[in-house]
C-alpha cells in the first residue's frame, strides 16, 4: 500500500491535514460557531469592562501580585472548570454527532480513507480550532488584566516579571485542557446517542472534585490541571486537602488519558455504521 | 351498474375550536415524553423527593411514634425553611427534567424542517409557542407546586391551626414556582430551537445557567461589587422566594446571604422570561429561507 501512494504514514498525514481544511471551512468558520466564540470571550468581557470602569471610577490601581491572585481565581473556577469544559463539549462533539444530525457522515465513511485516519483529523480539526480559540482568549484576559491605569506596573510583572512564567503555564494548561477534554468529549461523541448525560455526570464529578477523598480527586482531568496553575487557590472550607500531583507526572497523565481515549474512540469508529433514523 | 358520486365533498363533521389545536398538540408531546429511559429516571427521582418530605412532615407531627420505637430524635416543627428546602430541591430536579426533556419537544421540529407542516394546519405560531410550552409545564407543575401544596395540605391537617401563621408558603410554593418553571420552559425551549441539535442544546441550557452564575461571581470578585450575583437566576429565584415567605432559615441561618434587592431580581427574571419567549417565537415560522 505504501509503494503505491495510497497508505502509510506521510498519505494519512495528507489526508489528516485535507480534513482540517475541510473542517475548518465548513464547521468552524461559520456562524454556528459564533456561541462558542461568545462564551470562550466571556471572561475577556469581564476584564475588558474592568479596563474600562476602573479609571471611571476613580480608584487606585490593584497591585499586580493581587491581581494575579485574583486572576488566578477566575482562569480556575470560570475559564477553565465552564468556559473551556463547554466550549470543549460543544466543539468536539459536534465533530462527530454534528455530522449525523446533518445527515454528512457517510459522505466521510463513504470516502477512501482509514477509519482512524478520519477520527484523527476531527481530533486535530477540533484541537487546532479550540486551541487557538482559547488561547486568543487567554492572550486577551492577561493583556487586560495587567493593563496599565488598572494594574500598577502591570506590564513589567506581565512582560519582565514573574507574570510571564504564569503566563506560559496558564497556555500549557489551557492547551492541554482541550487536549483531555477534547479526547473526552470525541470518545462520548462516538459511544453515545446523547454525550451530554456522561457529560453532565463528569461536570458533576468535575465540579464537586474538591470535596472528595484525595484518591478520588485524582481521577478527574481538573485535579492534574488545576495541579500544573502556578497560583493555588482557596477552594472552601469544606475542600479535603490533596497533594496536586507534580508536573512530571499530570502533563504524562493527562496526555495518556486522551490517548487511550483516542485508542478506544478508534476502536468504536472501525465498527461505526450510519443509521440517520435514530437520530 | 351502480355509479358512484366521487366529487369532493368538505369536511362535514364536527369542529373544533382553533384554541383546541394547543391541546392536540400538547397531548402529543406529552404521549411520547416518556419514552425515553432518562425520562423514566428523572420522573422517579423527582417524585420520590416529596416521598420523603412527606415522611418527614408525618414524622415531626407525630414524634411519639419514634419514642414509642426506641429512636430519642430531635426533629424541629415543620416551618417556612422546610417548604423551602422543598422549593430548592423540586425546581433543580426540575430544571435537571426541562433540561434534558425540552430539548426533544422541539429540536426534532427544527431540525427537520416540521414547522410548515404544523403552521399549515389551523393553529397559530402562538399557538404552537403554547402547546410546546404546556407540553413541558405541565410535568414540572407535577414536580414542584403541585406536590408542595399537596405537603402543605398534610402538615395543614396533622397541625390544625399551622396555616394560619403559614397563610405565605403556600403562596410562595405557588408563585415561587411559577416564577422558576415558566422562565426555565422558555430558555430550554428557545434554546433547542435557535441551535436544534438535542445534546448541544441541553449543554448550552447548562451553561446558560452556571456560566452565568459563575460569570456573576467573577465579576463580583474582580470589580468589588455584590450586584454580579444578578446574573446567577437560581439565587435571584431564591431571594424573590425568601421575600414571597416573609423570611425564611435553614439551620438557623438565612437562605440568602447578602440578597439583591428584590425589585433587580424580579427585573432580571423577567427580562430573562421575556427575552427567552421572543427569542423561540422568532424561531417559529411557516417557511425558512435556506442559504
Amino acid at each position: 500500500m505504501g509503494a503505491t501512494g495510497t497508505g502509510g504514514a506521510a498519505f494519512w498525514a495528507t489526508q489528516v491535514r485535507a480534513m482540517l481544511g475541510l473542517e475548518l471551512k465548513k464547521t468552524f468558520l461559520r456562524a454556528r460557531a459564533l456561541p462558542v466564540v461568545l462564551v470562550a470571550l466571556l471572561p475577556v468581557t469581564l476584564l475588558a469592562l474592568r479596563a474600562v470602569v476602573h479609571p471611571i471610577s476613580g480608584g487606585d490601581p490593584a497591585p499586580a501580585a493581587e491581581v494575579a491572585r485574583v486572576y488566578g481565581h477566575i482562569f480556575q473556577l470560570f475559564f477553565l472548570r465552564l468556559v473551556v469544559f463547554f466550549g470543549c463539549f460543544g466543539i468536539f462533539t459536534y465533530l462527530v454527532r454534528g455530522e449525523t444530525s446533518e445527515r454528512s457522515l457517510h459522505f466521510y465513511l463513504l470516502s477512501p480513507m482509514r477509519r482512524e485516519v478520519f477520527l484523527a483529523g476531527k481530533f486535530v480539526a477540533g484541537l487546532v480550532a479550540a486551541g487557538a480559540l482559547f488561547s486568543v482568549s487567554l492572550a486577551l484576559q492577561l493583556l487586560l488584566a495587567f493593563v496599565p491605569g488598572v494594574t500598577t506596573n502591570g506590564t513589567g510583572y506581565l512582560f519582565a516579571g514573574p507574570g510571564a512564567g504564569h503566563a506560559l503555564a496558564y497556555f500549557g494548561v489551557t492547551l492541554l485542557a482541550v487536549v483531555g477534554y477534547g479526547a473526552l468529549f470525541l470518545a462520548l461523541a462516538f459511544f453515545f446517542r446523547n454525550p451530554m448525560i456522561p457529560a453532565a455526570i463528569l461536570l458533576g464529578w468535575e465540579w464537586i472534585n474538591f470535596l472528595l477523598p484525595p484518591v478520588l480527586q485524582k481521577v478527574s482531568v481538573i485535579h492534574h490541571l488545576q495541579s500544573l496553575c502556578p497560583l493555588p487557590v482557596d477552594r472552601g472550607p469544606f475542600a479535603l486537602p490533596a497533594a496536586p500531583t507534580p508536573p512530571a507526572l499530570a502533563v504524562p497523565g493527562v496526555l495518556l488519558l486522551a490517548a487511550l481515549l483516542l485508542w478506544t474512540a478508534a476502536r468504536r469508529a472501525r465498527k461505526l455504521e450510519v443509521t440517520y433514523a435514530g437520530d | 351498474m351502480p355509479v358512484f358520486d366521487r366529487r369532493y365533498r368538505g369536511y362535514a363533521g364536527p369542529r373544533r375550536a382553533e384554541r383546541a389545536a394547543v391541546w392536540t398538540l400538547a397531548r402529543f408531546a406529552l404521549r411520547h415524553l416518556f419514552d425515553s429511559k432518562l425520562t423514566l429516571v428523572l420522573a422517579v427521582a423527582v417524585g420520590l423527593v416529596p416521598l420523603g418530605f412527606g415522611t418527614f412532615v408525618y414524622l415531626a407531627n407525630n414524634l411519639d411514634v419514634l419514642q414509642s420505637a426506641g429512636i430519642q430524635v430531635d426533629l424541629s416543627l415543620v416551618d417556612n425553611g422546610t417548604f423551602f428546602a422543598f422549593l430548592s430541591v423540586q425546581t433543580a430536579l426540575a430544571f435537571l427534567f426541562a433540561a434534558f426533556v425540552g430539548p426533544a419537544l422541539v429540536g426534532p421540529d427544527f431540525a427537520h424542517g416540521a414547522l410548515p407542516l404544523y403552521l399549515s394546519r389551523p393553529i397559530s405560531r402562538g399557538g404552537y409557542v403554547a402547546g410546546k410550552l404546556l407540553a413541558l409545564l405541565l410535568p414540572l407543575s407535577l414536580a414542584t407546586w403541585v406536590p408542595g401544596l399537596a405537603l402543605v395540605g398534610l402538615q395543614a391537617a396533622l397541625a390544625p391551626g399551622w396555616l394560619g401563621g403559614h397563610a405565605r408558603v403556600p403562596l410562595t410554593l405557588f408563585f415561587g414556582s411559577w416564577i422558576w418553571i415558566l422562565m426555565v420552559s422558555l430558555v430550554v425551549l428557545a434554546i433547542s430551537a435557535w441551535i436544534r441539535w438535542r445534546p448541544v442544546a441541553t449543554g448550552a441550557v447548562f451553561g446558560f445557567f452556571l456560566i452565568g452564575e459563575a460569570f456573576g461571581l467573577a465579576i463580583n470578585q474582580f470589580l468589588d461589587t455584590r450586584w454580579g450575583s444578578i446574573l446567577a437566576l437560581d439565587d435571584s429565584v431564591e431571594t424573590i422566594w425568601q421575600s414571597l415567605m416573609g423570611g425564611a432559615t435553614i439551620f438557623g441561618r438565612p437562605v440568602v446571604q447578602e440578597p439583591l434587592p428584590v425589585a433587580a431580581c424580579a427585573a432580571m427574571l423577567t427580562l430573562v422570561t421575556a427575552a427567552a419567549l421572543a427569542a423561540f417565537r422568532a424561531k417559529v415560522k411557516g417557511a425558512e429561507v435556506s442559504r
